[in-house]
């Protein structure tokens, strides 16, 4: 009796040690074999070529307010027009990150990104990418119809799209394009009354811009590339497109004031050099 | 020995069979089902899959509804501005915000929103669960940036098991905020109104003479309330001039579209529960029904964008009457008594 009831237990035993062995498999999902089901990595995995040998593309921005001065925020100083103004805030999306190979292969290295001039290290953006011989760079900037209309509670809070960035509108617009901020006297060459404020939202798909520029440059292994780009502020209110009036056109929300917004937008990207 | 060696087999048994068995869903979504009240005459609404409803989320919904966290200074929730008795709306030509901050535009009734497509009075959000979002943020109406909501939400007693249990969440985040907001307001249906009893429900007596001659006005070719007011929600879901203003300081849809071909026009508001939702238009300009009847005799001011349909009319002062018995038909007792619907504090 005893011993059928050993024999029993036993085999309870065999079977639920059996039953509830780890499933083995490859557990990386990279790999072109993953098992989703595998608990434990058996080193079966396989992959399509060895890793890529890459780099790091490095895109960073640096705003300059007038006589190649940098960007001091809320410090005022006098622009082309006389004008005396202080900027309290620059920051902008830029999307589809795009290096261009000598051979015109197109390799996009990020979907989207905020650039923020006002936090330390928030003025660039960066990613891996395969070594090689390149020749352009492009970008979008703002947030493209895509991404601009995808459901935003989705996100991480640390994401750029996600709504801790403070930079979606829930009505009409999403997510704002260029967000430049700050206060002027509107009175030339007074500087006794910095009060007027200066509010420049754009937004919207049809003011989303494609910019490029033509620059060689040779991505070596595990090394950086660093790609500068300056923006002028004071193009972005007197550039190519026309002059913002500080007076009469001192704030845009794209849809409130639109041609403001339309102006902001094509001088921003004549103004990225 | 033996004794002791089957004991430790046992164990042994025992500790294998729970520890392999497989991690077990804890939320028990489908032991809270929610049965949506859908009147007869009226379709099912359209529901989000990643958003069905559950008595969890309708309940954490009405708490957060309710709850006057939402707002800068905790004084107002949304149910300052949208009450049940008056069809969520609050009887204000314009409402008043938190710190002194007052609404651009009327408070919109949100009787079956979950039948619209589109939210605000110009369309300008697509989505029952982002639209949520604006009025928190409004400085005009909460002003609490939804960063700031969620900080609150996370510290409360309650919230955090509450978003747990309605949407697995390890704590409360926009994605549960916006979806347990929309989720109550999708409950928030109204369909048994006299005028429904008499057309749905088979009751020929529900409706009186007087009633019935202004449903026939109403739907009369002289009229023509019903081009814009139509379907079992007596709207359109269009967005119509409808010619108050000859010069509207408000663009309206204008303002979304960026189109002056839109300018002073606004998404046809439902009629049910009208009685109760004045004062009227997207301003709150009209205080009566008989003021807005009188509008549309009129043939409206002439806006270059003013809707075609809306051409005047005459009418005696017996079937104005009998035309406003008929909309006041439409209000829904039940509805703005409805026990599910009040605050739960």
């Amino acid at each position: 009796m005893k011993h059928y009831f050993t024999i029993i237990i036993l085999s309870l035993l065999i079977l639920t040690t059996y039953s509830c062995k780890k499933e083995e498999g490859c557990t990386d999902p990279a790999a072109i074999n993953f098992n989703p089901e595998a608990e434990k990595n058996d080193g079966s995995c396989l992959y399509n070529t060895t890793p890529a040998e890459t780099g790091t593309f490095k895109l960073s921005f640096e705003a300059q307010t007038s006589n190649g001065q940098n960007l001091v925020f809320n410090q005022p100083y006098v622009d082309s027009l006389g004008y005396t103004i202080q900027i309290e805030g620059f920051k902008f999306y830029i999307s589809n990150l795009t290096l261009v190979k000598t051979n015109n292969q197109e390799i996009k290295i990020k979907d989207v990104d905020l650039i923020n001039f006002k936090v330390a290290g928030e003025n660039y953006t960066d990613a891996k990418i395969l070594i090689g011989d390149y020749k352009a760079i492009k970008f979008g900037i703002g947030v493209d119809s895509v991404l601009n209309h995808i459901d935003p509670s989705q996100y991480p809070n640390n994401h750029p799209l996600s709504l801790y960035q403070n930079t979606y509108w829930n009505w009409s617009t999403q997510y704002r394009f260029l967000m430049l901020e700050g206060r002027a006297d509107t009175v030339i060459g007074s500087s006794s009354n910095i009060n007027q404020l200066l509010i420049y939202h754009t937004g919207l798909d049809n003011l989303y811009r494609e910019y490029q520029k033509n620059v060689t440059f040779s991505i070596g292994l595990n090394a950086i590339y660093e790609e500068k780009l300056i923006i002028d502020i004071n193009q972005i209110f007197y550039g190519t497109f026309g002059n913002i009036d500080l007076k009469t056109e001192s704030f845009t929300h794209a849809t409130t004031n639109y041609n403001v917004a339309l102006k902001a937008t094509e001088n921003l990207k004549t103004a990225i050099k | 020995m033996i004794k002791g060696f089957h004991i430790f087999l046992i164990f042994v048994t025992t500790v294998l069979l729970i520890s392999c068995s497989k991690k077990e869903d804890i939320i028990p979504y489908n032991e809270a089902p929610f049965i949506l009240n859908v009147p007869a005459g009226f379709p099912n609404p359209i529901i989000p899959n990643d958003n069905t409803l559950n008595k969890y989320r309708v309940d954490l919904g009405r708490k957060l509804f309710y709850d006057p966290i939402l707002s800068r200074d905790s004084s107002i929730s949304c149910a300052t501005c949208h009450l049940q008795e008056k069809a969520f709306t609050d009887g204000k030509i314009l409402s008043n915000g938190v710190q002194g901050g007052i609404t651009e535009r009327n408070t919109p009734n949100i009787t079956n929103i979950a039948y619209h497509n589109a939210f605000f009075w110009d369309g300008g959000n697509h989505s029952l669960e982002l639209q949520v979002i604006g009025p928190i943020e409004s400085v005009n109406e909460m002003n609490l940036t939804i960063p700031e909501a969620i900080e609150r939400l996370k510290e409360h007693n309650t919230y955090p098991n509450l978003f747990k249990l309605a949407y697995g969440l390890n704590e409360p985040n926009i994605y549960g905020l916006t979806r347990a907001l929309a989720s109550f307001e999708r409950t928030l249906i109204s369909g048994n109104s006299p005028y429904d009893k008499y057309t749905s429900q088979g009751q020929s007596n529900a409706l009186t003479s007087n009633e019935l001659n202004g449903k026939n006005l109403f739907f009369s070719a002289t009229l023509k309330c019903a081009e814009c007011h139509t379907g079992f929600n007596f709207t359109s879901l269009a967005y119509e001039n409808n010619g108050i203003y000859l010069n509207y300081a408000d663009d309206g849809r204008g303002r979304v579209t960026l189109n002056t071909a839109d300018n002073g026009k606004f998404k046809v508001p439902s009629l049910r529960n009208i009685e109760v939702t004045g004062p009227y238009m997207h301003d709150g300009s009209f205080n009566t029904l008989e003021d807005v009847i009188d509008h549309y005799a009129q043939g409206g001011k002439g806006n270059v964008n003013q809707s075609p349909k809306i051409g005047g009319f005459t009418i005696t002062n017996q079937e104005k009457q009998d035309l406003i018995a008929f909309l006041k038909s439409l209000t829904d007792q039940e509805f703005l008594e409805n026990p599910n619907f009040k605050s739960p504090y």
